[in-house]
């Protein structure tokens, strides 16, 4: 290579196309996800270099490829508006890349394409992590080593299938390192510096907040919101209510959680205990949650331990101390059929009150209700006989609502989802003197055969009510249920109730072909459920329980360092060992042989020149060391009746092995 | 196994430099081991490092298991790489074969013979200042390697240390190994341009003014007396009755040249032996005899390869001490 001038430097064409593709593949991420017009561009901008090439015309001149670049990057800042996030960056690494594909001039252009490949990998990993992607990876990255091997061969700098399958061992050969450093490079939770604003932007969940008749369309996504394990049997499907914020200040419009103070907070399940009277049994789960970037943590109805770096507030709802940016796994024990004994003083104040504007109407109807029922339990009935009675219909598309939400739902329009029926119902029950808070969270969770777990969705967000009896604690009420009380016990179909405005509810497929889609469905996300748990989630944590799992329990980091390269050592040993040991590389059993002839043959200080025949080597060893040529004798001429006898006997390369055996 | 402190892939500077290369002699063969190779990252390599730092805080800033999977799996490339550069080296014996004599300013061609257990890519050859020669040893057979060395002034010729390296397979470990060969060839002057023609005065008339008799070169005729050899009757003419001719050779009178490093008229020493070279090789041309005399050296006449050779040798070496 040093012999090339660098200027004089042409890529061959193979060289190019095999670099091109394995840049597309690199970037392929980048490429479908930004606007088309950018992947279009890029991508006419890569053919344009591979046709000049394949004209023999040098790459374009320097401001040529200024003005492109320019023109490059002023289209990303129109698109994105930014050049700085995790978007824009994106997008511009990718096409910096492709301009400097179009410069390549130089062997080393190439060198740095191929390491800018890997850096693109890294960074589509920032967008997303899925099991595609790690498949995805492995493919990329063994593309762009062939090309590297191939621009590192002086004498045919072609890809080939050698270097592919060089390629091919030197990852393999990596993947112990890789599986070591893994499992025990030191681990530190939390980002070293402050990440870009948009870092966390796309997830999606609940929010603290609730605000119905503001949206019109509830956004029903199938995203996985969590995944359950249980220690025994999964709870049956009607007390899947799975508990997160819980809201009681209201303005009458918009719903909050209520500020918790520190004194409030309930740190242990020594207090959790105090305040619940458990009843019946204990469900124990574990929870695998999607990064949601909110605080609240969910957990099966009513949750009564608290995790490790969690806190439990008066209302039962389980807080993150840090905001949930990473998929996190946690345990929770909840009471199904708890009886809430205590509500902390002065927080059931909150839930009495209704504001001063409310609906007339709304007041007038709660009020007629109280005045009727001879007790509490009466007045609920009545409001759900009243939502069942009356024609309100459960929609995902409902009209806005204006100033007075809950006038306007429970006296004009009548449609709604589990927003407008628990906050109406709320209310309705606040008017009537009776404390009442709306829970949200989710509602049912699909059964994981394959993986024995539930998957909760986004599409399973739902909305509850509580209300505060005397003799019964705080009782969980779902109006919703008096409008369809199918909807307990069935998930809705997000993608189809769209289009119609109507919902259609999702029974167990009972043609197969919908039966077989579903199962393979499960699988697949039984699968990512285990990348998720066994790749994904690696962290301090697990790194914690895994060291521990290995009898070394709290190890410092420095510890950590030091366990590492105590198995580095021996790993790396391995793999040298491996790497360097003596390698027979002729798959002729006959070569073979002979070779290990030739190998006694080197012990008498013999060796077969280049080029030299076995029959000229025989006549070699008659002039020199005559004492040799029988034995040697019988080993070659054996081994010319396997090399050019047309039909050699069948006991022939048996012959040969007892005459090189023979030869000492 | 030795003790560990040899098997250091990266040997210290200090032992870098108090190592002498290993020799290879005439025939003998080197195999290459830990002893005697040595191997340290390339620039490429150490960009390499940099984008692995990059990923890394990358991974440990957006807390992202597959960063850190796509890192470490890189820097496991990167050791695979370091070990199969390195294997590339070892096991690899290099045989010297011998270098024909030069002419000044033609490349001197050194041919070694490079055996291995098996395949070996992307192996280079080379000396101070030539460029390397690319070859790989395959499979079945070894690899003959022609290292051309430049030819700068006449005399020995010493390739001395040359180096074998090694990039394969991804360019960020440079491994080598110096081999100090004791083979040496030697250099003739290169002609000079112009050199006239032969001198002449080394031409030897024989005492009596003639060519003298004897039985290499046609003279003439003569009529025949009796008691001389029918073998040297010319028959034909007899034939047209002319009479008993007899055919006259001329003897060992021809022309010979001397070539006298003292009867020339330059008075540097090397362009007079670049006009000899030239002279030499003229006269090896057209199959003359010819001798030569240099200062306290006398080659007699003589003709063929082997003098040709000879004076060569002897023009290449005036002067100069072993």
């Amino acid at each position: 290579m040093a012999a090339r001038r660098p200027a004089d430097w042409q890529p061959p064409r193979g060289l190019l196309l095999a670099l091109a593709a394995s840049l597309i593949l690199a970037g392929l991420p980048q490429l479908l996800r930004q606007p088309g017009v950018l992947t279009l561009l890029w991508l006419i901008l890569l053919g344009w270099r591979l046709a000049l090439a394949w004209q023999g015309r040098p790459s374009p001149s320097t401001w040529l490829r200024l003005l492109l670049t320019a023109a490059g990057v002023g289209l990303i800042l129109i698109e994105y508006g930014a050049f700085f996030g995790r978007e824009p960056g994106s997008a511009l690494l990718v096409f910096l890349s492709i301009m400097k594909f179009v410069e390549l001039r130089r062997p080393r252009d190439a060198q740095l394409l191929i390491f800018l490949g890997y850096f693109m990998l890294g960074v589509a990993f920032l967008f997303s992590q899925s099991l595609w992607l790690g498949a995805w990876l492995v493919l990329a990255v063994w593309a762009l080593t062939s090309v590297w091997v191939a621009l590192s061969d002086p004498r045919q700098p072609l890809p080939a299938r050698r270097h592919a399958r060089l390629a091919g061992r030197l990852l393999l050969g990596a993947v112990p390192l890789l599986l070591l450093l893994f499992l025990l490079f030191p681990r530190i939770p939390g980002p070293l510096w402050s990440l870009p604003g948009d870092a966390h932007s796309g997830v999606t969940g609940l929010s603290d907040a609730m605000e119905p008749g503001r949206i019109s369309e509830l956004a029903g996504s199938e995203a996985v919101a969590f995944r359950v394990q249980f220690d025994g049997p999964p709870p049956p499907p009607a007390q899947r209510y799975w508990r997160g914020p819980v809201l009681a200040l209201t303005d009458g419009r918009r719903w909050e959680t209520q500020p918790v103070r520190a004194g409030q907070r309930l740190p242990s399940n020594v207090q959790a205990g105090r305040l619940l009277e458990p009843r019946g049994e204990p469900v124990r789960q574990t929870l695998t949650l999607e990064p949601h970037n909110q605080v609240h943590l969910l957990a099966l109805d009513r949750p009564g331990s608290v995790p490790e770096g969690a806190w439990l507030t008066p209302d039962l709802q389980l807080i993150s101390e840090t905001r949930v940016r990473l998929r996190q796994r946690y345990e929770v024990v909840s009471y199904p059929q708890v009886r809430v004994a205590a509500s902390a003083p002065g927080r059931r104040d909150i839930t009495r009150g209704y504001p001063a504007d409310l609906d007339p109407r709304v007041l007038a109807l709660a009020r007629g209700w109280r005045a009727a029922a001879d007790s509490p339990q009466a007045i609920i009935d009545q409001a759900l006989r009243h939502f069942n009675q009356e024609h309100f219909i459960y929609t995902l598309t409902p009209p806005r609502l204006g100033a007075n939400p809950v006038g306007e739902f429970l006296f004009e329009t009548r449609r709604g989802f589990c927003e407008h029926y628990a906050a109406a119902f709320t209310l309705l029950m606040r008017a009537a003197g009776l404390p009442a808070r709306v829970v949200t969270g989710y509602l049912g969770g699909e059964y994981n055969a394959a993986g024995d777990y539930l998957v909760v969705r986004q599409s399973d967000a739902h909305a509850w009510a509580e209300v505060w009896l005397p003799e019964g604690g705080w009782v969980r009420v779902d109006p919703t249920t008096a409008i369809a009380p199918e909807r307990i016990e069935s998930r809705i179909e997000v993608g189809a109730s769209r289009d119609s405005g109507a919902v259609r509810f999702w029974t167990d497929g009972t043609r197969g072909w919908q039966r077989t889609l579903q199962e393979m469905r499960q699988s697949w996300d039984a699968l990512n459920h285990r990348w998720n748990q066994w790749v994904l989630d690696y962290g301090p944590e697990r790194q914690r329980d895994f060291l521990s799992g290995l009898g070394l329990p709290d190890v410092s980091w420095r510890g950590l360092g030091l366990t590492l390269l105590l198995l580095l050592i021996p790993v790396l040993a391995l793999l040298a060992w491996w790497m360097l040991r003596p390698r027979e590389t002729a798959r002729d059993p006959a070569v073979r042989l002979y070779r290990a002839f030739c190998r006694r043959l080197a012990r008498h200080g013999i060796r077969p020149e280049p080029g030299e025949t076995p029959r000229q080597l025989l006549a070699r060893i008659r002039r020199t060391r005559p004492a040799l040529a029988p034995a040697a004798g019988r080993v070659i001429q054996r081994y010319q009746v396997l090399r050019y006898r047309r039909q050699p006997p069948r006991d022939a390369l048996e012959a040969l092995r007892r005459a090189v055996r023979a030869f000492r | 196994m030795p003790p560990t402190q040899r098997q250091s892939v990266l040997p210290t500077a200090e032992r870098l430099l108090r190592r002498q290369p290993p020799v290879l002699a005439g025939s003998e063969t080197l195999a290459l081991d830990r002893r005697n190779i040595f191997i340290l990252p390339t620039a490429t390599g150490l960009g390499f490092v940099l984008l692995l730092l990059l990923l890394l805080l990358g991974a440990i800033n957006y807390n992202n298991n597959l960063v850190f999977a796509l890192t470490f799996l890189l820097a496991g490339v990167g050791v695979m790489a370091m070990l199969q550069t390195w294997r590339n080296l070892a096991g690899v014996r290099l045989e010297l074969a011998t270098a024909a004599p030069v002419q000044c300013g033609r490349p001197a061609r050194f041919t070694l013979t490079a055996r291995a257990d098996g395949m070996r890519t992307g192996l280079a050859l080379d000396s101070d200042g030539t460029a390397p020669v690319w070859f790989d040893i395959p499979a079945e057979a070894p690899a003959r390697v022609h290292l051309d060395l430049p030819t700068r002034r006449r005399g020995w010729l010493r390739p001395g240390r040359i180096r074998l390296f090694t990039r394969y397979p991804l360019g960020l470990f440079h491994c080598w190994t110096h081999v100090s060969l004791s083979a040496r060839t030697w250099v003739w002057p290169a002609p000079a341009d112009t050199g006239g023609a032969p001198p002449q005065a080394g031409r030897r008339p024989s005492e009596d003014g003639t060519q003298g008799r004897g039985q290499d070169d046609f003279r003439g005729f003569r009529t025949y007396h009796p008691g001389d050899s029918l073998r040297l009757v010319d028959w034909k003419a007899y034939a047209r009755e002319q009479g008993l001719q007899i055919k006259e050779f001329g003897g060992d009178r021809s022309v010979d040249y001397w070539l006298d490093f003292n009867a020339l008229a330059e008075h540097d020493t090397e362009a007079r032996l670049r006009r000899l070279v030239r002279w030499v090789l003229e006269l090896d041309r057209d199959q003359q005899r010819y001798g030569l005399r240099l200062p306290g050296m006398e080659i007699t006449l003589g003709r063929g390869p082997d003098q040709r050779e000879r004076c060569l040798q002897a023009l290449a070496l005036f002067g100069v001490s072993d």
